[in-house]
């Protein structure tokens, strides 16, 4: 087991090494500089492009990047001068963090549920209904969610703040609900046929000719084998949730990480660009990393190696 | 003559499907003795499983069965019970042992605690009484160092031994019949032999009944008592073992022993049956087997033939055996079949 | 009993001939696929109605063009800007009539400013038709999509089947090349390429298109691993059949109904995407439209003007429910197991 996390702790570290790179390298080829202000001089650019290392070889600055990384240290922001990036996300990822946490709670609870639901009374009424409403879950995007959301309860029937983030547990109703619908009709859906198929297993049928009753046979055999599919589904889900999202971010004007990286892109903060990236891809590889742990444990048919 | 634990009287079971009704088993009745071994033997498709699984009460949804069927157990009409009654009787009066070990046993849950799960249901026991329980069956359907295994996983056993599993967790209640539908078809030869060896002896010790499927007349000699042939959702013979191996009287049942290997076939003559098996959405008229019968008489396509008793015992249906039918001479393996009959009459005598 | 000796005259099996005609005739894959579609409405319906969306978006190119839809009467701007919908019937909230900022009444701005025509989706802030803006920003989101999914269909397919077909130590490589590829998030490579390549709809294409061939990859290869071991395939095999040719009429068409499958959520995903790089600026152009571009345009004028983000999202939504709901219909229809009982 031990020996297992660290062989793939060193994968993660060496994907991350050729992420850091490649977008390190993507970011000299982007065209454009950060420093087109037509109010700067071309002395005034020398300058900036000194005290940022840029005025040294490639080589020389792919390797300070790589050195100061592993120190934690990315680099200076150009939008903010004088803020590290690594504060800047520091700030940011947990407001994101904590929304995130919000929806996915939510969000998979109600999907376990729901899912369950739907498929104990498959093909009748209530399926049919759960069916639509996860349907329609998935098919509206966060974002469009969200706006419809604001419309209702923020503006027609003012029941919510509209924007705004850390002063009252009010602000987060809305953006949570709009990010935790996708995730719980996802899991319903996952959850539906992973149980469908579960109870028309040759081993429930064994456990229906023991005598047990259905509702047993659903807690004791058909929940467990269709959690551990799901398990799988949910962490790059928690990893894209805790990662805040951009555009519903956007939309509530909350200050986490999303609406950084948003505003970073027009403005070329290159700094700030791949220090998210390397957030985004870390996080979304440590949630792969613990679901994989977690499925080992929780699955006796899977053996770490 | 012992009495019969189970009757099953002009059993239909309709499956509804977008193309129609499927009629899987059309009128079926058949006895099982108590502490006997039926067997039921028939191709692919010719009804065994489902009639297996309407006696466990556990046919698909689109199942339909008829008012006048009937399914007799101790003199209670099986057909007639509750959903919850339904549950006290399966496992605990009616055990069932299913075709692939790979795929029955649930792969997240600790064999013991599968073995246990029929006690606690039916004997009320506690778990730790029941798991006590288990690791004897465990031990008298043979897994060795049950001890050591009584907390493995599924994945972890071959599947011989988790065919024993499966059976014990089928004796765990002490059933009075236990179906076994194909129990050894997905395993290896002599695994089968293990099997069928376990099962044999188990049912002496337990004097219970059983209901033995398969599509493989090999593995039915030395374990039935009495076979029963089916073909297209129907019973076309059926006998002692005796009788339906050394005198079978259908052409079915001629087909079937054909396609046997023994110990003294000679080589080239196996033969499978040639043809397929008639569409169950509408079964043909007459005789279901005809098409595929060299000896089909004009009658058979008209006519469905009745049960002509051989012997008290032995009962077929074919026209072959109406007076006014001509002598045939079946093939050459069932001419040797029935002269070694005779030798067998002829001892008794 | 009416039988009589003729009766009792053998006749015989009749020839394996006839018996190949008692046993009903299997449908074909296709066609049993077709046959369990068609018992469900909704994916009919959906079905119907993307035939008729695309349909709709290639004919709309003769009366409503680019150049219809960006052009603005710039003297007028106040008199065409933010005119509600107006259906001429008197339907609540499709009447033309819309609360101004600020004002407490519904007021009827076309009456106002004296605007004879009546726009069906009202106008844009300056002046533009929504309907026009919404069909042309429609034929870009599809033209987006589709192309996206087409390229990821082509990436991903060939790669599917070249890891699978080759195995061994190609495979090995192939999967963790994937692996890693996964777990770089989407948006990241999505914004790379649109920062590279400039904004525009080659570029959108382009990002879309390479987020989303891993998860037809991996498909396709697992599907290749299990069907190169049947016989067909191995026949095709030792008569010296080349591996292009195999996997071109062997063991495509055998998981086409899989492919299809993955199609359907591909197109919805990569129009939502499409929005999503709009928002981020990294969409089309303006002021060309695309359906994520009218979306995110129109976010400021949500509390007043709702209706010029919800009629583009309306859109959006019916679009991929279509998509989706065709999907599962197709994913049933496909896989025998699911429609049982
Ligand atoms: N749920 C069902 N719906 C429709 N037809 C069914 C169903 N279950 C079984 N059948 C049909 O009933 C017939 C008998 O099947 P079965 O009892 O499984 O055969 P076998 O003798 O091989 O066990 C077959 O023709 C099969 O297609
Ligand atoms: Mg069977």
């Amino acid at each position: 087991m031990l020996k297992y996390i660290l062989k793939r702790l060193i994968l993660l570290i060496f994907t991350l090494f050729l992420v850091i790179t490649a977008t390190f390298f993507l970011m000299q080829i982007m065209p454009g500089t950060p420093f087109n202000n037509p109010k700067l001089t071309p002395e005034m650019i020398a300058q900036l492009n000194k005290a940022y290392g840029l005025d040294l070889p490639l080589w020389h600055q792919y390797l300070n990047y790589m050195i100061n990384a592993t120190h934690g240290d990315f680099g200076t922001s150009f939008q903010y001068q004088n803020q590290s990036v690594g504060m800047l996300i520091g700030q940011r990822l947990p407001i994101s963090a904590q929304l995130g946490a919000q929806a996915l709670v939510i969000g998979v609870i109600a999907g376990l549920f729901m899912g369950a639901i739907s498929a104990r009374n498959k093909n009748n009424k209530i399926d049919g209904t759960l069916g639509v409403v996860s349907t329609l879950g998935i098919s509206v995007p966060s974002f469009i969610l969200a706006i419809i959301l604001l419309y209702l309860f923020g503006f027609k029937w003012p029941l919510f703040p509209v924007s705004g983030w850390g002063d009252s547990f009010s602000e987060s109703v809305l953006p949570t609900i709009a990010l935790a619908v996708g995730p719980a009709a996802i899991v319903t859906r996952f959850v539906r046929s992973e149980m469908i198929e579960a109870l028309s297993s040759d081993y429930v049928q064994l456990a229906r000719a023991k005598g047990l009753s259905e509702k047993e046979i659903v807690n004791k055999h058909a929940y467990r084998n269709s959690m551990i599919p799901v398990l799988t589904l949910i962490g790059p889900m928690a990893a894209g949730l805790l990662t805040g999202s951009t555009l519903i971010e956007n939309i509530f004007s909350i200050p986490g990480i999303g609406q950084q990286f948003v505003s970073s892109i027009p403005t070329k903060d290159f700094p700030v660009i791949m220090g998210t990236t390397i957030v985004y891809a870390l996080m979304l590889m440590v949630m792969i990393l613990i679901t994989d742990i977690l499925t080992a444990i929780v699955d006796p048919r899977v053996r770490l190696q | 003559m012992s009495n019969p634990i189970l009757k099953v009287e002009n059993l239909h079971v309709n499956f509804n499907t977008y193309a129609g009704t499927v009629k899987a088993i059309r009128d079926v009745s058949f006895d099982l003795n108590e502490g006997e071994t039926l067997a039921i033997v028939g191709e692919s498709g010719s009804g065994k499983s489902v009639t297996t699984k309407t006696l466990m009460g556990l046919n698909a949804k689109n199942a339909s069965i008829p008012d006048n069927s009937r399914l007799l157990f101790k003199d209670k009409n099986l057909l007639a019970l509750t959903e919850e009654e339904w549950q006290h009787v399966r496992g605990n009066e009616i055990a069932m042992i299913f075709q692939d070990p790979m795929t029955s046993l649930d792969p997240t849950m600790k064999i013991g605690h599968q073995i246990a799960e029929p006690l606690v249901k039916h004997r009320g026991i506690s778990e730790k009484e029941a798991l006590a329980r288990a690791l004897e069956l465990m031990k008298g359907v043979g897994i060795p160092d049950a001890e050591e295994h009584i907390n493995d996983y599924p994945h972890q056993w071959s599947g011989g031994m988790r065919q024993r599993a499966v059976i014990a967790i089928a004796l765990a209640a002490d059933p009075e019949i236990l179906i076994a539908d194909e129990p050894t078809t997905a395993l290896d030869v002599t695994i089968q032999a293990q099997i069928l060896n376990l099962m044999k002896k188990l049912q002496k010790e337990s004097n219970s009944s059983i209901i033995f499927i398969t599509h493989d007349l090999g593995v039915v000699a030395g374990m039935a008592d009495r076979v029963a042939v089916m073909y297209a959702g129907k019973i076309v013979e059926y006998g002692t073992v005796d009788e339906i191996f050394f005198n079978p009287q259908h052409p079915y049942t001629w087909g079937l022993l054909n396609s046997m290997p023994t110990t003294d076939t000679e080589e080239g003559s196996l033969q499978a049956i040639p043809g397929t098996p008639p569409d169950l959405l509408e079964p043909p008229l007459g005789d279901a087997f005809a098409p595929r019968n060299v000896y089909a008489l004009a009658i058979d396509s008209r006519e469905e033939p009745p049960f002509f008793k051989v012997s008290d015992t032995h009962y077929a249906a074919t026209w072959l055996l109406d007076e006014r039918a001509p002598k045939v001479t079946p093939p050459k393996q069932i001419l040797t079949r029935w002269a070694h009959w005779q030798e067998l009459q002829g001892q008794e005598a | 009993m009416a039988a009589n000796t003729e009766d009792f005259v053998i006749v015989g099996a009749k020839s394996s001939d006839a018996n190949e005609h008692i046993a009903k005739p299997a449908l074909s894959f296709w066609q049993d696929a077709w046959r369990r579609l068609k018992l469900n409405k909704l994916a009919v319906v959906s079905m119907w109605f993307l035939i008729f969306i695309l349909g709709f978006a290639i004919v709309s190119n003769i009366f409503v063009t680019q150049n219809d839809a960006n052009s603005f009467d710039s003297d007028n701007v106040g008199k065409y800007k933010n005119l509600p919908p107006k259906s001429g019937l008197p339907i609540p909230g499709w009447n033309g009539k819309i609360k101004e900022p600020g004002a407490t009444e519904s007021t009827d701005p076309y009456a106002n400013s004296n605007v004879k025509k009546n726009y069906l989706f009202g106008t844009d802030t300056i002046g533009r038709s929504l309907g026009k803006r919404v069909i042309v920003g429609l034929r870009i989101s599809l033209l987006v999509a589709i192309s996206a999914t087409l390229i990821d269909l082509l990436i991903g397919v060939s790669y599917g089947v070249f890891s699978g077909w080759k195995g061994g130590t190609i495979d090995v490589v192939m999967q963790r090349i994937i692996e890693i590829m996964s777990s770089v998030p989407n948006l990241i490579v999505v914004t790379m390429i649109g920062l590279l390549l400039g904004s525009g709809v080659t570029s959108i294409i382009i990002a879309i298109a390479l987020t989303g061939w891993l998860s037809m990859a991996r498909q396709v290869r697992n599907m290749t691993l299990s069907l190169k071991e049947r016989d067909y395939v191995l026949a095709a095999k030792s008569l010296g059949e080349s591996s292009t040719k195999i996997a071109i009429k062997h063991l495509i068409p055998n998981m086409a109904g899989t492919i299809i499958v993955q199609i359907m959520m591909t197109v919805p995903n990569a129009i939502m995407f499409e929005a999503v790089l709009s928002a981020i600026n990294l969409g089309v152009k303006p002021p060309t439209a695309s359906l994520g571009s009218l979306i995110s345009d129109a976010q400021s004028m949500l509390q007043f003007y709702p209706y010029q983000i919800l009629i583009p999202s309306a859109v959006l939504v019916l679009i991929s429910l279509a998509f989706i709901l065709l999907g599962d219909g197709l994913r049933d229809a496909f896989d025998p197991r699911a429609s049982e009982d």
